[in-house]
């Protein structure tokens, strides 16, 4: 499977935009497995320095998950005043809390306004941008939470750190022979 | 079943709908989709078991199970087009969505 919205600087990037090698997830705040994958991934960022830059594309089961389209608000909303991954993180981190008080103690310590985290959720402030990714997920044969792609490929194996270590040398090999 | 029931309103936007068929019995699909909040259909092969699967040649006689096998159906009941993937691989939806836009288009 091929990535059909390839990436770009409307997406989150962490690590240099020049990266040889793309690690892109498509998640869901209130997947177990996508909170099981988080500390892998930053691993994974660590371990590769500046040859790797990570992407995180919204992907939320809403119909599963009541508060995964809150929290992916409340992530964009803070991606508005630059705080985009310390949310991301501060809400994988306390994923079993999830919910409206988290989302409004997490702003609080970024020093964002909170009124503006309830706002945004309510007026599904961030809805055009979830949906497109959510889209655009779908298109590449998204077929679950967390998807990661390499590259522009579907990675099929499993997150484990050795997994995923290994795909992206893979990959790296060919970026920089 | 879980991204089915999300890409659904897609589905719709072509005048489709989704079902979903296996050969566990009533019980079990009414369990799922309460876990899973899942909003189409489930339909039970159950009795006799797998008959459906094995007309769409999606019957795995040796596991007893059906196949991980994906449908377009026309108006006039013609499968349109068809998948099957990997018992262990989640074919996604964007197949069923390409063929939906060359049959309505």
């Amino acid at each position: 499977m091929t990535l059909a919205a390839p990436v770009t600087r409307t997406d989150h990037i962490r690590g240099s935009f020049y990266a040889p090698v793309t690690l892109l997830e498509y998640g869901d705040y209130e997947c177990g497995h996508c909170g099981i994958a988080h500390p892998i991934v930053n691993q994974v960022l660590k371990h590769f320095g500046a040859n790797l830059r990570f992407g995180f594309r919204h992907f939320p089961l809403m119909q599963a998950h009541p508060n995964a389209e809150r929290a992916a608000e409340a992530a964009e909303f803070a991606g508005m005043h630059k705080r985009f991954w310390e949310m991301h993180d501060g809400i994988y981190l306390n994923q079993a809390m999830l919910g409206m008080p988290l989302f409004l103690s997490l702003a609080t310590n970024l020093g964002l306004s909170k009124e503006g985290v309830v706002r945004a959720i309510a007026d599904h402030a961030h809805a055009d941008k979830i949906q497109q990714d959510f889209l655009g997920g779908v298109r590449s044969g998204v077929n679950g939470t967390p998807t990661f792609f390499i590259g522009n490929q579907r990675h099929d194996g499993g997150f484990e750190f050795n997994t995923l270590v290994a795909a992206i040398e893979a990959q790296l090999v060919k970026a920089v022979p | 079943m879980v991204l089915y029931n999300e890409v659904r309103p897609l589905f719709q936007k072509h005048g489709a709908d989704v079902l979903g068929l296996s050969v566990d019995g009533v019980w079990c699909h009414q369990a799922f989709a309460r876990a899973r909040n899942i909003k189409f259909p489930l339909l039970s092969d159950f009795h006799p078991k797998g008959e459906v699967a094995k007309k769409y040649g999606a019957y795995r006689e040796h596991e007893g199970l059906s196949d991980r096998a994906l449908f377009v159906i026309d108006k006039e009941g013609m499968i349109y087009w068809s998948h099957c993937s990997p018992i262990a691989v989640n074919p996604g939806a964007n197949g069923i969505l390409e063929a939906l836009e060359r049959l309505t288009k």
